[in-house]
């Protein structure tokens, strides 16, 4: 029997609208039901006073985006970020992956090490403000000393993980010291100092807005505070909503490099 | 005699590290670096005094609270966006945008409006906890073994039986690893909150002392946020490893 | 060439009018995707299996072995055609209906011990005590009387599929289906899963449909088997075994039929 009957219940893709136009669709639903909410909130007085309306936000989103002030701002937050993080980045992959070949040093620095990664470093921000000063440097080194820590953790774990088969293989076949660092630990690590590596640029945006809030050294993070001194609300969300913007756009563009370079690692973050 | 040499292992850079501190420091004249033993005592007293005492209890209370409301929206709204698909790739994209808004940079705008009481911090720190722990939860719910999930099936379990029993256990590994990332994140935005804007708490400590130029003061608050911190961490390490004794014996048997 | 079978009843006892089946399949047909991507997998199925009977399906790896068996189980409805277990539609999973997954260390919960995964199914049904009192009849039954405090990850894999058969027990499924249940076992471990299966059927009048690669397995452990064969699959043959009631492993397999049925099966999948 070979001709088809008429079929009860079809399991497999729709055929129309699509799967992606449905997504779109929900998705702009779900934006459109936000809005809504906030302008019935907004219209019905539930919101602070000087809260912006949808209208003001979206008004706000593009002045922001044309004043050379934003650019500017966005310019020196950036730049502090990226400078802070590129120093540990160094300073973690090497000694991370030299603290992690040694099963010695690993145990000896990992309270240290942990203690690190939990102690708040915006909590020194008086001490190296009054040290440093607010300038440039100051809003570096705080990126740098946030960063420094999950760089250094996943360096180190990288380095640690070494699959016993490989490490086995390598004894056999003799292989020197420096070539097996090169071609065997450094790539095996990789994947763990990538992650590390990704977690810390997104904190980099974190803490140098974090900063420039606390301190008013130039950058987004001045803005804002200033914004909102002078009870301009509408330009305080356009300032955070783009910070936001820039800080996923960045993850999402790390996150695709990562799956681009190290496709020979499919293992689950 | 094992465990001893553990310890030594573990405790000898620390120690190390702290007696320079101690060393160096002890003749300092520099104003912002005092000696570690001033600073030390300043520590001791003022927590004997009972003042860093009341502002821990304001800090650490504010901590609670926000860290509780980032657990229930989080795991709550985590296991329902974790299952339903639909609902998932609908709104991932607005998650992970407003994960990557600056915490810091809504301070300003909360406490700015709301005054400097203990809401608008803990709402700011629940805000900023909240997305490691929705996230971690929603990928908990998505690797549970499609065959659990068969079974559930199969056997007809109910929904609401489905969700307590298979989903949130089976889920619950990843989701301690979400609240392991948000507490440091939670301290950080508790000190950040009090350093801005407070007349109270640990931050404010920190703060007040540094514009008096009581840095004694001001090192003895940062040692003490940092031993917090560690503490904290180390006890939420406990707790998962008692919470989930069944997954750490169950990995430690498939070696 | 596909058979359209009715029940197969040929005892000479045999009462006038065939009772309902435990299982019935009619005309089943199922395809994924559509136009272009279309990806026929089964064509036109039809099957009936007798109550207390033992029916295996074999086939090449791929044929849709398991995509029959989740249309049995009430997982995935099937694109055109019928499920019927008695003289219910199937539409959704059937509370008569047991499935034994092929991968038993991912079905069960490890988070719970043995007794309470094997209980688990039952909450709701029962109040707690009546509820262990079951599950430590089952896995008893199944030869793990005493192992119920173990988690499943502190037992070998045969173990853990009894486990799982016990908790199919527990909830007192009349139809038990097997997807591949003892691939992921040792051969010795296999033989006694084998024999367990069989004395649980006997003993309990249970059906059983087992899905599997392994031929010696199907022909000793079933009434009739079912060969499944072709891209899109269809029913291409189903024998009768008649190798007596009483089986034995070493025995049954020395019988010389057997080998000819082996030989059988073998040459319907291309062999």
């Amino acid at each position: 029997m070979s001709t088809f009957t008429i079929p009860i219940v079809q399991p497999g893709a729709k055929a129309f609208p699509s799967r992606q136009v449905r997504l779109a669709a929900t998705r702009v639903g779900v934006v459109a039901l936000l809005l809504g909410a906030w302008q019935l909130a907004y219209a019905a007085g539930a919101l602070p006073e000087v809260a912006p309306d949808v209208a003001g936000i979206v008004a706000a989103l593009a002045a922001v985006v044309s004043s050379g002030v934003f650019w500017t701002a966005l310019g020196q937050t950036l730049l502090g970020a990226f400078a802070g993080w590129a120093l540990a980045a160094v300073v973690g992959i090497v000694l991370g992956v030299a603290i992690g070949a040694s099963g010695f040093l690993s145990r000896s620095t990992a309270v240290l090490v942990e203690f690190g990664r939990a102690f708040p470093m915006l909590a020194l921000m008086p001490v190296v403000v009054l040290v440093v000063g607010v300038n440039s440097r100051m809003v570096i080194l705080m990126v740098f000393l946030s960063c420094l820590w999950p760089i250094l953790i996943q360096s180190i774990a990288g380095s640690r993980r070494q699959d016993q088969a490989v490490v086995d293989t390598v004894r056999v076949f003799r292989i020197a010291p420096f070539r097996r660092f090169r071609k065997v630990t450094l790539p095996a690590a990789l994947p763990l100092i990538s992650t590390g590596l990704r977690i810390s640029a997104s904190m980099s945006i974190l803490v140098a807005v974090g900063v420039g809030v606390l301190s008013q050294s130039p950058g987004l993070g001045r803005q804002i505070t200033m914004a909102q001194e002078a009870s301009r609300w509408d330009v305080a969300f356009a300032y955070i909503i783009f910070a936001g913007l820039v800080g996923w756009g960045l993850n999402s563009a790390i996150a695709a490099l990562e799956k681009n370079a190290l496709t020979w690692n499919r293992q689950e973050a | 005699m094992a465990i001893l040499r553990r310890v030594l292992e573990k405790g000898w850079l620390i120690v190390l590290l702290v007696a320079v501190w101690w060393i160096a420091s002890a003749d300092s004249s520099n104003v912002f670096f005092p000696p570690l033993s001033t600073v030390v005592a300043t520590l001791w007293r003022d927590l004997g005094n009972g003042l860093l005492i009341g502002y821990l209890g304001f800090s650490l209370g504010n901590l609670a609270l926000g860290l509780l409301i980032a657990l229930v929206v989080g795991i709550g709204l985590g296991l329902l966006i974790g299952e339903i698909r639909w609902l998932r790739e609908a709104v991932t994209p607005f998650v992970d945008f407003a994960r990557s808004v600056p915490q810091a940079a809504i301070v300003p705008l909360i406490v700015g409006t709301f005054g400097l009481g203990p809401g608008p911090k803990i709402y700011t720190i629940a805000f900023a906890c909240v997305f490691p722990i929705l996230l971690n939860t929603i990928d908990g719910v998505r690797g549970i073994e499609p065959t659990v999930r068969r079974f559930g099936r199969v056997y007809r379990i109910t929904p609401w039986r489905y969700f307590r029993r298979v989903v949130l256990p089976g889920a619950l590994p990843q989701i301690f690893a979400g609240i392991r990332v948000a507490l440091p994140i939670g301290i950080t935005v508790m000190v950040v909150s009090e350093l801005y804007a407070a007349n109270r708490g640990v931050g404010f400590y920190i703060l007040n002392s540094s514009s008096t130029f009581q840095l004694a003061q001001t090192w003895a608050g940062a040692v003490l946020v940092g031993v917090i911190g560690y503490a904290i961490a180390l006890l939420f390490f406990r707790i998962e490893r008692v919470s989930l004794r069944w997954y750490f014996r169950s990995g430690a048997m498939a070696e | 060439m596909n058979a359209h079978i009715m029940t197969a009843n040929t005892s000479p006892e045999a009462a006038p009018a065939p009772p309902v089946p435990a299982l019935r399949v009619e005309d089943l047909s199922m395809w994924f995707g559509e136009g272009p991507t279309l990806n026929r997998v089964l064509e036109g199925l039809s099957l009936d299996v007798a109550p207390g009977e033992f029916i295996s399906i074999v086939g090449p790896s791929g044929v849709g072995k398991t995509t029959l068996l989740r249309c049995f189980s009430g997982l995935i409805a099937p694109s055109a055609g019928s499920v019927y277990v008695g003289a219910d539609p199937v539409r959704q999973p059937h509370p008569a209906v047991g499935v034994i997954f092929q991968d038993y260390s991912r079905s069960l919960l490890p988070w719970m011990n043995t007794v309470d995964n094997v209980a688990f199914p039952l909450e709701g049904r029962f109040d707690k005590k009546e509820r262990r009192r079951r599950a430590e009849e089952a896995l008893a039954s199944v030869g793990l009387e005493g192992q119920g405090h173990k988690y499943p990850w502190e037992m070998s894999g045969g173990m853990q599929q009894r486990v799982a058969i016990a908790r199919g027990l527990a909830y007192e499924a009349k139809i038990l289906l097997m997807d591949e249940p003892f691939a992921s076992v040792d051969a010795q471990t296999r033989f006694n899963l084998e024999d367990l299966v069989a004395d649980l059927r006997r003993s309990l009048g249970l059906t059983v449909i087992l899905v599997t690669h392994d031929i010696d397995e199907a022909l000793y452990l079933s009434d009739r088997v079912v060969v499944l064969a072709g891209r899109p699959a269809t029913v291409v043959e189903v024998l009768d075994t008649d190798f007596g009631d009483h089986r034995d492993q070493a025995a049954t397999k020395a019988d010389p039929r057997f080998g000819e049925a082996r030989t059988n099966i073998l040459g319907l999948l291309g062999h």
